[in-house]
């Protein structure tokens, strides 16, 4: 058995973090070893202690969970990041792929997707809400309709 | 407001005022009609007996006929622009800014003219003001809303579906199919709560910028009204200010609305594009088309068009489809 995995958990809602804290310690492969209320915290929190897997909120004071993940990925690319967001919008899940994320959990499905998401990110593994496959489809047929065009054009 | 008492002070009073030269105007065209006919009579050989005879009554008549229909074409013609200002004064809508009566000519009635053209500046001014109020007190009021429903109520679902989860987990087997079923119920209700926000603020232009939030809007509207949007992607957009992108999405958002209302398309075509010195947003579709009656979701966008001096345009031809075209001026440095 490999040691846990040690996670710092970012969310400025002080009873969602104890609500997700609780669930997480729960799993044996599992363990919270930092927490933050807003994403200055949670920069900080990477830098300073052991962790393996950020869980950021998206929507945070201070800096938000994308300008977060973008700081923790360049500070220390080791680190794996999920973001936990209310937004089932692609455009907030493209944008945090940019910044370094590797999976996108809604927080209205955390209670049944959270776990998956950890073990999946720690696999090396994307983990993507079912709207989000359709959004990744939807816009590479775009950019493949349009492709010719551009092709052309250039 | 203040010049609504009295002749303007140090005016000279009769230049100022068109009804007391309008009169004047009159006078003097009535006097010379009077003065050319009485020369006529006194310097012409034509008399008069004292009892009319039958020879004179034509001579009178053409006289008298001469007379009046120059009287009434120098009227006539003195007051034609008040014809003008009457039709003009119809038709002024101050959501279209653009219909204003030339000052010209026919000296007196020209300051009348100008006089109504003020007004109608003011009163246009006043207008945008007073809508610009009421849309940024609407929006923040929306803003705030949709903040206290993500963060308070959002929030605390999302803690109560975390605490039933680990209840759920530990609960003996009867009681499990329950929780789940509540697990549900909080569920969608969130999903509600998130939806609820969404529309009365669109946190993804504030957070993501205008492109994203109208990538996100046409996702959407594809999603739900079933009828798919070309976005053609826009090239060298410059830095928009925040009520500019504000507007855009606004107006955007309506178009998209009408058409999944009204138009019956098979296609709509978004496109948002830059050019020097302005930047023009377009919605077209091929539906039905033939819209006449601009009804409140139009009188919106016109309003929100006008607050940041934009130029909306609405082709709509029936069977032809219909194009909303916002055009927005850009300051010169930005271009």
């Amino acid at each position: 058995m490999t040691a846990p995995t040690r996670i710092l958990l970012a969310d400025d809602h002080a009873l969602v973090r104890q609500g997700l804290r609780l669930i997480l310690d729960a799993e044996p492969d599992l363990v919270v070893v930092a927490e933050a209320a807003d994403g200055a915290e949670a920069v900080d929190a990477a830098g300073a202690d052991e962790v393996d897997l950020a869980i950021l909120d998206i929507a945070m004071p201070r800096l938000t969970g994308i300008q977060a993940a973008r700081e923790i990925s360049q500070r220390a690319p080791r680190i794996h990041i999920l973001m936990l967001s209310m937004y089932d919008n692609e455009q907030y899940f493209f944008e945090s792929l940019k910044a370094g994320a590797s999976g996108y959990v809604l927080k209205s499905v955390a209670d049944r997707d959270l776990i998956e998401a950890c073990r999946a990110s720690m696999r090396g593994e994307p983990f993507l809400y079912p709207g989000a496959v359709t959004a990744l489809i939807r816009d590479y047929l775009q950019r493949t309709r349009r492709a010719p065009g551009c092709r052309t054009g250039s | 407001m203040s010049q609504r008492t009295g002749p303007a002070p140090g005016a000279s009073a009769g230049a100022e005022r068109p009804a007391l030269s309008l009169f004047r105007r009159i006078v003097l065209i009535n006097g010379l009609v009077f003065t050319v006919g009485t020369l006529v009579l006194a310097l012409s050989p034509a008399t008069v007996s004292s009892r009319v005879r039958l020879a004179e009554i034509p001579v009178l008549t053409v006289g008298l006929a001469v007379i009046l229909a120059a009287n009434a074409l120098l009227l006539r013609r003195s007051l034609a622009p008040i014809d003008a200002l009457t039709r003009v004064m119809a038709r002024v809508d101050l959501l279209r800014p653009t219909d204003r009566l030339a000052e010209r000519g026919n000296g007196d009635l020209t300051r009348l003219i100008g006089t109504f053209n003020a007004m109608i500046d003011r009163l246009e001014a006043e207008r945008t003001a007073s809508s610009a109020h009421a849309l940024a007190a609407q929006e923040g009021e929306r803003q705030r809303i949709a903040r206290e429903l993500h963060d308070e109520i959002g929030q605390s679902l999302t803690a109560v579906l975390l605490a039933l989860k680990r209840v759920a987990d530990r609960a003996p087997d009867d009681l499990r199919a329950e929780l789940r079923g509540v697990q549900e119920t909080v569920r969608s209700s969130l999903d509600e709560v998130r939806q609820v926000a969404r529309r009365l603020r669109p946190g993804v232009l504030e957070d993501l910028g205008l492109q994203s939030a109208l990538s996100a809007l046409v996702a959407e509207f594809t999603e739900t009204a079933g009828v798919p949007v070309t976005r053609s992607p826009s090239r060298g957009l410059p830095e928009l200010a925040p009520d500019v992108e504000l507007v855009l999405y606004r107006i955007a958002q309506e178009g998209l609305t009408n058409v999944a209302r009204h138009a019956g398309a098979g296609r709509v075509e978004l496109t948002l594009d830059a050019s020097p010195g302005s930047v023009t947003l377009v919605i077209s579709d091929d539906g039905s088309g033939g819209v006449v009656h601009e009804g409140a979701g139009i009188r919106g966008m016109r309003e929100r068009a006008l607050l940041i001096g934009a130029d909306l345009g609405i082709t709509s031809a029936p069977g032809r489809g219909t194009e909303v075209r916002l055009t927005v001026p850009l300051p010169a440095r930005v271009a």
